[in-house]
């Protein structure tokens, strides 16, 4: 689906197994309420939360990439996938659908015969691309020369330099080449009354950072069955059990740290190992052996999850037809964290083990009504009625204990623990939606169509008098194929316009109540004791977030319909968002969650599909999609500049302001480097040295303080394209995708890190260092590295923010179909090999252009993130 | 049987599912509300512990800016390494700005403590209180307020005066010079009249931390006969006494001493301060494997140690020269990198984080 459908930006923020994706339908139309769109699974619209990421006392990164709530979806089950992107087609899913709906159809059996697929396939990853760091002798000289310059003498003797040799490549250190496997077997088949289709599904793949992976096991069934002339039932049932090995690093800096941050920034001149085989802690730095936090730390989450639907429907009279859906989507999820001795945290608690527990449960009754009637040939009418409730629960349980007498048991004993240093926790929440929905759709002369819908939709997380909102929504649609003024060379032409409201409620619970929650611990008497503080500003007039959205658009197809084309153009304007306020601090709380503003997306989507070739051996297809999405704040009410994007100890990275795009990059813009015999002291910055960054003083007072900062660029594509080429020759197909996106930027975190390191002694990126400010290198591109935190300005500058435009070789696939004409028992055979990440063109210094460390956040920054892997895969599918 | 009978048989049943009027209703399972929590003694005294521990500094920001704010831009220490160089650098330069990470950390845990003791106030006349608990939490909350503050006052000099917790006014300018000190003063002398003699636990708040905190409020504002006056309530109340070694008054042993009016009182591993972990490099001897310290070191300057003279005590707690884990001895006076060993390395410790309590008013100070 990634890259495939235009005005859909799907983006893999963090490529490790089972990593998240953050998807935005026709671009961001909120600011801090959701932002992913529903995914409908054959008509249950089902609970994209996000699921236990924390790392708990146990001190693991927070991982703010939530799972890929489709990770318990075998994608061998997906008959279609169907994108509905205007507020006419989103209508009927309103009350979450402002974001657009994903609607996802699994495979239905049909009537005669049973058919039964099996298809396997194994793989290899590695790791695209590294991260390009200085080696040990870059490093060593690099170390020596800025640590002389800031007159501390040499560190590395030659006698050091001799003993080192080549150091330690960290990366290479928690890189693996890993193998990913995957069977499937499914069944389907039906007779005049029943229909099925079942399948089996287990995927095992590990991650190319040592001691990760996922493992996935899905089971499914579908039924239907007619009862007599008149009823059908049927039911849809997927149950999945998902075990995550995912101990990755998330935004946690230093000594809280995951492997990937340590490996980027452990001094490569000492040892992995001691000489008595254990880790090896340099006395320099505080952050742990890389090594040491794969093999110290073990974070394994288990997540069962049974989504289901049973429908019945029944023509109550040739044109009347109700049905009733009732939907169960059950999920339990276990995280069991261990941080044994060998890190720096767990020695000195001697073990911390940390187990959480998660439920969320959903349930949803949905009863429509139908009238279909065509009145004469030229009138048709269809109507709908309908109304949905859907109940959310969700109950959480953690602990966690210190103080163990050996690691051997890691999580599996708790009570060896230090009853003394244990703590518990848990929480219980609760939501509803409920939702009345109408619409008819009247077709003239089989030439115009016209649709009216309006829904009232409830949502329990709004105030006492705004629980519901009103969403109307038009469409008009003109078959111009069947005027006869249409020249004959179009096979199909029709023109669509549409208008209509949807609403948006993703944001937590209880945010129009005041409450309070667990507030700080407090010592009296040398122990401590709890206590409760307000949870928030409570604001009692919340009510529903609003998009509206216009779209025109045009099909048209020709040549027999080889070559065909989608185009639109929409706009998008959110009102009454959903924004976290920022209140002055003095009032003792951060934030009042209120109704407030404008934003606008507006754009332009083109998809076209071609058979360029056809002859009985040879066909050649290509499909292309474009888009251009502009994203605007128009209107912020009295607020002012929000910023947010904080990371610890960089402050904060981005900017909501009236007139520029959503969370554009907010920071100082360098314009050179200081030279000697600059007449230094008379200018903004006069403690700077030779060789120190001059930043931009924007309002001209001779000095550099926060007002001189600016926007620095914004994390939105100018454009987003795909481009697909299928060759099939007799039995041979070869299918290629390219996709890319321009004119994003992305702030890459590792490479202020790199320019302001926090220990001396820390690794850094090669360019920094080797094209750093020396007076022999004047024109260098980095400042001199000479205490970076005397530079002044800021952190988010415009040397570290990254162009993040790329054109990725997504997919390569080569497939050939067996020939099976004498095989009686065999349908079908075929043997292929995919590659997938093959090739990425980009100037971003980084893993992934794509990644962002804040997950699904519109904010976005790459900050440790999954390294992406290039896989292999080789597979054969039969067909019996 | 009827299509139509049948049609109406479904709306029905449809019907009767939505109906319940409280669908939409919030229910709160994990949080409280304040109808039935601020209306027990239990709900407010666990309110009030909030306000206290905000009042303790207990955020990790909130009590490094209470140590360091002073000693950074004071010339009596430095630093170098770690991730919180960008911060203690530009207070060293005086190039802070209202978004240094130290400044806000003081305060938010300053406001966050009286919109705590603000909410207890507004919450304190209920029929169901007996009147010792009214009249105890009212001078425990008005202690807190008037802590934070001249804390704040002290730091930032006037700051909006918030004094009740409605939100209906949200935004409210810099109180004067006047409205600040009258304020701090009123709150401070009203507490003192009402707090017990000694706290019922150490860390909450007796008559002689109130009297304490304005004694110094007084110095700081030259007002030099009430500091006089007030000082000499605190000596009159015969509760307070000198510790025999100075070493021993920040000693784990000795908390709670004779000596300590008022201190932000720590505990490990649970409620801990760091300051010891931003002092020591890496490559210092700790005591014990479970303590660890940070990659920032803060260093006291020659000039600052070598104006002790050599017969005083206090030089006892400065580190001037060790030998590391590698073997070598590294002589730190002379090179501006003497270490201040105030607090000693918390056995209990389980990382960065020691129990030492931090003192804020002491006898020492009174007399």
């Amino acid at each position: 689906m990634l890259g495939r459908a235009a005005g859909v930006q799907i983006t893999q923020t963090s490529s490790e197994p089972g990593g998240g994706l953050s998807i935005r339908i026709r671009g961001a139309s909120s600011i801090n309420a959701g932002n992913e769109p529903l995914y409908v699974i054959d008509g249950f619209p089902i609970d994209n939360s996000t699921l236990l990421s924390g790392g708990g006392a146990a001190g693991l990164g927070s991982n703010q990439n939530p799972r890929n709530p489709l990770n318990s979806l075998n994608p061998n089950d997906i008959e279609s996938i169907e994108i509905l992107k205007d507020a006419s087609a989103t209508a009927i899913y309103g009350s979450r659908g402002a974001n657009g709906v994903i609607l996802v159809t699994t495979k239905k059996g049909s009537r005669g015969g049973v058919a039964i697929n099996y298809d396997f396939y194994m793989g290899t990853q590695s790791v695209a691309e590294k991260m390009n760091l200085l080696t040990a002798p870059q490093y060593i000289e690099g170390i020596n020369a800025i640590s002389e310059a800031m007159g501390d003498g040499t560190v590395f003797t030659d006698a050091d330099i001799n003993r080192i040799g080549n150091g330690t490549d960290w990366q290479d250190q928690i890189y693996q080449t890993a193998p990913l496997f995957n069977h499937n077997l499914s069944a389907s088949g039906g007779d005049e009354n029943t229909t099925f289709y079942a399948s089996l599904n287990y995927f095992d793949q590990d991650g190319v950072i040592k001691n990760s992976g996922i493992k996935k096991y899905i089971g499914r069934l579908n039924l239907e069955q007619s009862i007599g002339e008149r009823a059908k039932v049927g039911i849809n049932l997927n149950t999945s059990l998902v075990k995550d090995n995912n101990n990755v690093d998330g935004l946690n800096i230093n000594e809280a740290a995951g492997p990937i941050y340590t490996a980027l920034l452990y001094d490569p001149t000492e040892p992995v190992f001691e000489e008595d085989g254990t880790f090896r802690q340099s006395p320099n730095l505080t952050i742990n052996n890389p090594l040491s936090l794969v093999e110290g730390v073990s974070s394994e989450n288990e997540t069962n999850r049974t989504i289901g639907n049973i429908f019945a429907q029944y023509d109550i009279t040739e044109d009347l037809q109700a049905k009733i859906n009732f939907g169960s989507d059950r999920q339990t999820s276990r995280r069991d964290i261990y941080n044994s001795t060998l890190t720096f945290r767990g020695e000195a608690a001697n073990g911390i083990a940390n187990i959480s527990t998660l439920e969320r449960s959903n349930v949803l009754l949905e009863y429509t009504m139908t009238y279909n009637k065509s009145l004469n040939e030229n009138h048709s009418i269809n109507l709908l009625g309908g109304v949905t409730y859907q109940y959310f629960l969700s109950r959480s349980f953690n602990g966690n204990i210190t103080t163990f007498p050996t690691d051997a048991l890691g999580t599996d004993n708790l009570s060896l623990g230090d009853t003394g240093n244990d703590n518990l926790g848990s929480n219980q929440q609760e939501n509803t939606l409920l939702s009345y929905l109408g619409r008819i759709n009247y077709d003239l002369y089989n030439k115009y169509l016209f649709t009216f819908s309006m829904r009232a939709d409830g949502s329990s997380r709004f105030g006492e008098n705004n629980k519901f909102g009103y969403f109307p929504s038009v469409a008009l649609g003109w078959k111009l194929g069947e005027e006869e003024f249409v020249p004959e060379f179009f096979d199909d032409l029709k023109l669509r316009g549409s208008w209509g409201q949807t609403g948006n409620q993703e944001i937590g619970n209880y945010a129009s109540l005041l409450t309070f929650g667990t507030g700080p611990l407090v010592v009296f008497d040398n122990q401590v004791a709890t206590s409760t503080d307000p949870s928030r500003i409570a604001n009692p007039d919340l009510k529903w977030e609003t998009t509206e959205q216009l779209n025109v658009g045009i099909d048209a197809s020709i040549i027999d319909g080889r070559i065909s084309t989608t185009l639109d153009y929409f706009v998008k304007n959110t009102k009454d968002m959903l924004i976290r306020v920022p209140l002055p601090r003095a009032t003792g709380y951060n934030f009042i969650l209120s109704n407030i503003g404008e934003m606008e997306n507006r754009g332009f989507e083109f998809l076209i599909n071609s058979t360029n070739m056809i002859t009985p051996n040879f066909t050649w297809n290509t499909s292309f999609n474009f888009s251009a999405i502009r994203n605007k704040i128009k209107d912020l009410g009295s607020v002012g500049d929000i910023v947010t994007g904080n990371i610890q100890d960089v402050g904060n990275t981005a900017i909501f302001r009236e007139g520029d795009p959503l969370a554009a990059y907010y920071g100082y813009e360098v314009i050179g480097l200081f030279q000697e015999g600059d007449n230094i002291a008379e200018s903004a910055q006069p403690n700077a040295q030779p060789g120190y960054p001059i930043f931009r003083d924007v309002n001209g007072d001779n000095a550099i303080t926060p007002a001189d900062q600016v926007i620095l660029g914004n994390p939105f594509p100018d454009f987003t394209y795909g481009i697909q080429n299928s060759f099939s020759y007799k039995n041979f197909q070869v299918d290629i995708f390219f996709q890319g996106q321009s004119g994003a930027d992305l702030l890459n975190i590792n490479m202020i890190e790199s320019m302001y390191p926090a220990n001396f002694r820390r690794n850094r990126l090669a360019e920094q260092i080797l094209d750093r400010w020396t007076p022999q290198n004047t024109d260098a591109t980095w400042p001199s590295g000479v205490n970076p935190f005397a530079y002044g300005g800021g952190k988010v500058n415009s040397l570290v923010l990254q162009d993040a435009s790329y054109l990725r070789l997504r997919t390569l696939r080569l497939n050939y179909n067996i020939p099976v004409g004498d095989v009686r028992f065999l349908r079908s055979a075929n043997v292929y090999v995919t590659g997938q990440n093959l090739f990425t063109w980009t100037n971003y210094n980084g893993f992934d252009p794509e990644a962002n460390s804040f997950g699904r956040s519109n904010v976005r920054v790459d900050y440790s993130s999954y390294p992406l892997a290039r896989t292999w895969m080789i597979g054969v599918n039969i067909g019996l | 049987m009827n299509p139509y009978i049948l049609y109406f048989i479904l709306i029905t049943f449809a019907a009767s599912l939505f109906s319940c009027e409280d669908t939409l209703e919030e229910r709160v399972f994990s949080e409280l509300t304040p109808g039935t929590f601020l209306t027990t003694e239990n709900g407010i005294q666990s309110l009030l512990n909030s306000a206290y521990a905000n009042a303790h500094l207990h955020s990790f920001d909130g009590h490094v800016a209470y140590h360091y704010l002073p000693a950074m831009t004071s010339g009596e220490a430095w630093n170098r390494g770690g991730s919180i160089e960008v911060w203690f650098t530009a207070l060293s330069d005086f190039a802070w700005d209202s978004n240094h990470r130290y400044v806000l950390g003081l305060w938010n845990d300053g406001f966050q403590a009286i919109r705590d003791a603000n909410i207890v106030l507004d919450n304190i006349e209920n029929e169901n209180f007996s009147t010792e608990f009214k009249s105890l939490v009212t001078a425990e909350a008005r202690f807190i307020r008037g802590w934070s503050y001249a804390l704040l006052y002290n730091n930032f000099g006037p700051v909006p005066l918030y004094t009740s917790s409605g939100t209906d006014s949200l935004l409210i300018p810099r109180a004067s010079e006047e409205q600040m000190r009258t304020f701090i003063e009123t709150e401070l002398t009203t507490a003192a009249a009402n707090l017990p003699d000694k706290p019922s636990a150490f860390g909450k708040a007796s008559k002689g931390s109130a009297l304490g905190v304005l004694s110094k409020h007084l110095l700081n504002t030259q007002q030099w006969q009430e500091c006089l006056n007030v000082t000499q309530q605190i000596i009159d109340l015969g509760v307070y006494g000198l510790v025999p070694e100075y070493s021993e008054v920040f000693s784990l042993e000795n908390e709670g001493n004779i000596e300590m009016l008022w201190a932000l009182p720590r505990t490990a591993p649970e409620a801990t301060q760091s300051i010891n972990a931003l002092t020591f490099p890496t490559d210092y001897p700790l005591p014990l494997p479970s303590q660890n310290v940070f990659a920032a070191r803060t260093y006291l300057f020659d000039d600052f140690v070598n104006s002790f003279e050599a017969s005083d005590t206090r030089t006892e707690l400065i580190v001037t020269e060790y030998v590391n884990k590698s073997g070598e001895p590294i002589q730190l006076l002379g090179n501006d990198q003497s270490l201040s060993l105030k607090y000693e390395f918390d056995p209990n410790a389980t990382g960065a984080g020691m129990g030492n309590d931090i003192p804020v008013v002491r006898y020492a100070d009174i007399l």
